[in-house]
């Protein structure tokens, strides 16, 4: 039976053609206008089929089947919205909610729990229940990423085939049987590995919780919007979620890409909206003892520095790059060195010395921490530089250099050595560093101008196979905050 | 003890000895007693003859024999489905009995441990399986003991191992033992329980016979079923089917539990009437009291009213029209002074705490009606709850991985359904 | 302090490899394992399923799921002797309701003057022995009809019995004559 055939079906009376042996929900999920509830099914899982909320009618079958579980036939009749389907939904609702403790207002999935939107979508019942509910263990400590309440879990068994399937760590489990059943680690064990967070997503209720989340924000106060995650040359793909009125970012989770991440994130991804903050921000331009510049006093500087150094018979000029940009940084400031003084800057790539780069955890998580390894080389490429690349900035002659105009990183966690890197930097006559961080680790230098981050700016990062991906710029933390090509444009 | 008492359609008690012709023999379990008793003898002939494995399976087809387990499906059939061409096949023996009520196959293998033992290795010639389990229930302390004796004895005669009677077929067979589960009598929760998991039954399709322990073919037969096996290959198919009804053919192990004069195991040809039953072969109730209910197959099987047993024959279709089930064949007789709030109560506490917490439905399920039945039984109730406990059997019923759920559903439904005076007394 | 000893006698782990290599694989052992286990020691500690881990290769996750799964498994210590009694339908119809309270009571009874019996009395679900309820078991013995005198009458002779090997065992570790680390109090 060949994979390549296509079955039509009809769910709801619309038509759909899906791979032979594909499942009811996939198809439902291809069609996209409907929605069957679920809560144990997840794409990126093996089927459960426990939670037995999925039901729906097939033309000619006696009993109502599960969407999850049941392959697809030529000519198949699927109905998800007639009466007996939906008072199964109803009652598959308040199955799960029975022994579930309702404490909503304490808790942080409210807002984004499956089991409050689907009550909206499918419930809206009066419960039936007036018995006592079962108790169990609450807020456990299970890992230094999350927390677990037993009480709330509905038994989906999602996070149980992720630590199976996904991180084949099998750290949970369901203990006891009947109502007693009770997800949780071996006693006194941990959840401790670069995932943990996507439990905490894929849990459709509040049973585990983000630590670095819990208590911090309605999610109702979140924006959410598109991006790359700049934390390795995986280039996964993620939601970022940014209060809507103070624009502070909260975190970010994966957005499904089958050919990047598919459904998943690591841990130390989950990091990357801590520099996004104002907080942390270098938010206006610094002089080389510290004192804040106006922008155009910046780029006034900025274009003096260059101007010094034009002309042929000039000193050595040199453009260290970091891959953390983009293909249009990269590609604008070297334009503009080379317009400026009328010959091409030496370029370096300026690597972190320690890093492992060829390293890959089987998962997602890659060595070379920099989302734009590619973008780099391609950029250089097409614009007929060979550039050094040099793995930390010892050593590599920039001391001759009478200019250095440095992009540096984005992620300063990504280059350990950057203290150092920087102290051969300050030896030089003059740098100007492009940076994001209010951080001191490059005070001293002559000037300092702060850039956008990855959330705030346009433009191409090429992961680590060559995929081109866009970013999309959101607001920026402080409006006065100026691109690079704005700052160079007024240079 | 074993037999019905009197003639019945014509013949004696005596012609409807197929699996039962043990008795009285000293030493019955050992392997000469049962090899007196022509045990053997059908294994020998299949393999000696080289018999076809697809005759066997036909033969099987043919005699009409249906799962003795409780769900009643055709025996030959099951065995059809498994693929001819699998390189690795298992046959696995539920003998896991564990359906309150019921205690025929422990007692199957008190008498005669063997007839299960040639049933498995015929069985598992016919559809290929080079090895089997027989899967018993931890608390079968001693039926483990008969069963691995048995094994161990047909080793030693060359009925089992490798080119057995130097047919060129080998089988190998062990036993495995559970730890307390009900539910690992459900035919995928006991492949898990083998495969060292807990008992939790697996999604299907893919079904056992494609798919099953270790993710290979597996068939998973009750032990009545499989030591009937040799019965039908000595006699023939015909021979079988003169016996029972036209779509329950054979004899049948019931077991009569409660209070009744005579309770135990009966072989009974199929189609045979309840009410004879209980009042001939169980010699009625104890104390002279009056029959309020009967649970015909098991706990799970929705109860019968007095009225209701007068007609009912004890056969796969006539308890299915009835809103019932043949089931395992547990007969249980609840006499007048019983009280169904009481009933319902404790077979909610049963379906309870033996849930296996996988579907949610029957997971809560479950635990929502135990508790609903121990407060109406505590005299706590209202009218609404009687209302409430059927609404909610009503949709765990159908809507599960296995058939659990609608094993609680069914007696819940029944009960709240023909006896709603007693709860009305009942409420507080 | 005494030598620490390991947990499992070297003919409890003879046992457990002789299972690990039994089956088709590995996993199926678990069920056999642990009834060796509490066979020699009474119950099964989470001490016992890390030491299934380190030393025999078993996920302490799929052991412990397992352990709680199935109810014949003890995870505390026990009494050394236990009184099950069947009280599903057939045998509660012939009265294991009152041959439970019997026994509850004695036990209870005996309490209340300071005395501990080595007892312990619980209703179980269906033993397959339906014919002959109530039904029970002391330990691995199983006894028919089992009214509430009969109980009581069994309570007595098995008062007379030696203590079963696994209660002795289970005590010497409780003591500390057997691991350092076990805690069976801990439960």
């Amino acid at each position: 039976m060949s994979q390549e055939q296509s079955v039509q079906l009809t769910v709801d009376g619309r038509e759909v053609s899906v791979p032979a042996g594909s499942t009811i929900m996939e198809a439902v999920r291809k069609l996209g206008e409907i929605e069957v509830p679920h809560f144990c099914w997840h794409p990126g899982l093996s089927v459960a089929g426990v939670c037995r909320f999925c039901m729906v009618k097939i033309e000619g079958v006696p009993k109502l089947q599960i969407a999850c579980n049941t392959e697809v036939r030529e000519g198949m009749a699927v109905d998800t919205i007639a009466a007996d389907v939906k008072e199964a939904h109803k009652w598959a609702l308040e199955f799960h909610l029975i022994n579930h403790p309702l404490d909503c207002p304490i808790c942080d999935q409210a807002g984004e729990c499956e089991l409050q939107n689907y009550y909206m979508k499918v419930g809206k019942y009066t419960s039936q229940m007036d018995e006592d509910k079962v108790l169990k263990p609450k807020a456990l400590d299970v890992g230094d990423t999350l927390v677990l309440d037993t009480e709330r879990c509905i038994l989906c068994s999602r996070c149980v085939r992720f630590e199976d399937e996904i991180t084949k760590t099998s750290t949970l489990g369901i203990f006891n049987r009947g109502d007693r059943a009770v997800i949780g680690t071996f006693p006194d064990r941990r959840i401790q590995h670069n995932y943990s967070y996507n439990l905490a997503d894929i849990c459709p209720v509040g049973a585990f919780t983000a630590k670095d989340f819990r208590f911090q924000c309605r999610v109702w106060f979140l924006k959410e919007s598109e991006s790359i995650c700049p934390g390795c040359s995986t280039g996964c793909n993620v939601k970022v979620f940014q209060n809507g009125n103070s624009r502070e970012y909260f975190r970010l989770k994966p957005l499904e890409n089958p050919e990047v991440n598919g459904h998943w994130m690591c841990d130390y991804g989950r990091t990357q909206f801590e520099h996004l903050n104002v907080k942390d921000r270098l938010v206006s331009p610094l002089g080389a003892d510290n004192s804040a510049l106006s922008w155009s006093d910046a780029a006034a500087r900025f274009g003096e520095l260059v101007k010094s150094q034009a002309g042929a018979d000039n000193g050595k000029v040199a453009l260290v790059l970091t891959p953390q940009h983009t293909n249009e940084e990269f590609s604008a400031i070297f334009s503009h060195l080379k317009s400026q003084l009328g010959r091409e800057p030496e370029v370096f790539v300026w690597r972190e010395a320690t890093e492992e780069r060829d390293s890959f955890d089987g998962i997602l998580f890659r060595g070379d921490r920099n989302p734009n390894t590619r973008g780099l080389e391609d950029t250089l490429k097409e614009l007929g530089v060979s550039a050094k690349e040099c793995s930390g900035l010892k050593d590599v002659g920039l001391s001759q250099a009478q200019l250095a105009v440095v992009l540096g990183p984005e992620v300063e966690r990504a280059y350990p050595s950057l203290e150092t890197d920087l102290a051969v930097l300050r030896e030089m006559p003059a740098v100007v560093y492009f940076g994001n961080h209010r951080s001191q680790a490059a005070a001293g230098l002559s000037l300092r101008v702060p850039t956008l981050v990855f959330t705030e700016k346009e433009g191409t990062y090429v992961n680590h196979a060559g995929l081109k991906q866009t970013l999309k710029a959101n607001a920026r933390v402080m409006p006065s905050l100026k691109s690079l090509t704005e700052f160079l444009g007024g240079a | 003890m074993p037999l019905i008492k009197r003639e019945y359609n014509g013949k004696s008690p005596e012609d409807f000895r197929l699996v039962l012709d043990f008795e009285g023999m000293e030493n019955p379990q050992g392997i000469d007693a049962y090899k007196s008793k022509k045990g053997y003898e059908a294994l020998t002939a299949v393999l000696k003859e080289k018999r076809k494995p697809d005759d066997l399976i036909q033969l099987v087809k043919d005699s009409g024999l249906r799962g003795r387990g409780g769900a009643g499906f055709p025996t030959g059939l099951k065995w059809g489905f498994v693929p001819k061409d699998a390189p690795e096949k298992y046959l696995l023996c539920n003998f896991d009995e564990g359906e309150p009520g019921t205690y025929k196959d422990r007692y199957i293998t008190e008498i005669s441990p063997h007839m299960l033992v040639e049933g498995m290795v015929i069985s598992a010639y016919a559809f290929g399986a080079a090895k089997s389990y027989v899967y018993l229930r931890g608390e079968f302390y001693d039926e483990i003991g008969w069963t691995e004796k048995a094994i161990r004895e047909a080793y030693d005669a060359g009925f089992l191992g490798e080119n057995i009677l130097g047919s060129g077929f080998t089988h190998h067979m062990d036993v495995y033992t559970g730890s307390g589960a009900y539910i690992c009598g459900e035919e995928t929760a006991m492949i898990s329980s083998l495969e060292g998991k807990k008992g939790q039954p697996k999604l299907k399709p893919p079904f056992p016979a494609v798919a099953g322990y270790l993710g290979k073919p597996t068939v998973v037969n009750n032990v009545e079923t499989l030591a009937v096996v040799p019965w039908i290959v000595r006699n023939g198919a015909e021979a079988y089917r003169a016996f029972g009804t036209e779509k329950s053919p054979g004899t049948k192990l019931f077991n009569l539990s409660g209070p009744v004069k005579n309770p135990g195991c009966f072989e009974v040809p199929l189609g045979y009437p309840l009410k004879r039953f209980i009042e001939e072969e169980g010699g009625g109730l104890l104390d002279g009291k009056k029959l309020k209910a009967v649970i015909p197959g098991g706990a799970s099987a929705p109860v019968l009213t007095a009225e209701e047993v007068e007609n009912i024959t004890l056969d796969y279709e006539c308890l299915q029209a009835a809103g019932s089930m043949l089931g395992s064949g547990a007969v249980i007789v609840i006499p007048e002074d019983v009280s169904m709030v009481d009933v319902l109560d404790n077979l909610m506490h049963f379906f309870k705490s033996e849930s296996c917490g996988q579907c949610t439905p029957c997971r809560e399920g479950t635990g929502w009606l135990g508790s609903m039945a121990h407060s109406l039984a505590a005299g706590h109730g209202q009218a609404s709850d009687v209302e409430r406990v059927a609404a909610i059997a009503s949709q765990m019923a159908g809507k599960t991985i296995c058939a659990f759920s609608d094993a609680a559903a069914g007696p819940a439904m029944s009960i709240v359904q023909k006896f709603p005076h007693e709860f009305q007394s009942r409420f507080g | 302090m005494s030598t620490t000893t390991h947990p499992f006698s070297d003919e409890l782990k003879a046992r457990i490899k002789s299972f690990l290599t039994r089956y088709e694989t590995k996993r199926s052992s678990i069920l056999p394992i642990l009834h060796a286990i509490q066979d020699e020691k009474d119950w099964i500690s989470e001490d016992d399923v890390a030491l299934l881990e380190s030393e025999f290769d078993l996920s302490a996750v799929d052991v412990r799921e397992v352990l709680t799964f199935y109810s014949m498994y003890r995870t505390s210590p026990p009494e050394p002797w236990r009184l099950e009694i069947c009280n599903s339908i057939s045998c509660w119809l012939m009265g294991s309701k009152k041959t439970l309270e019997a026994a509850e009571r004695r036990i209870q009874e005996a309490k209340s003057r300071g005395e501990k019996l080595p007892f312990s009395c619980r209703e179980v679900e269906c033993l397959g022995l339906c014919g002959k309820g109530p039904v029970g078991f002391v330990n691995k013995e199983r006894h028919e009809n089992v009214t509430p005198e009969r109980a009581l009458q069994l309570m007595e002779e098995y008062s007379q019995k030696p203590l079963p090997a696994a209660a002795v065992r289970c005590a010497e570790l409780q003591t500390g004559e057997g691991s350092a680390s076990e805690n069976p109090h801990s439960n």
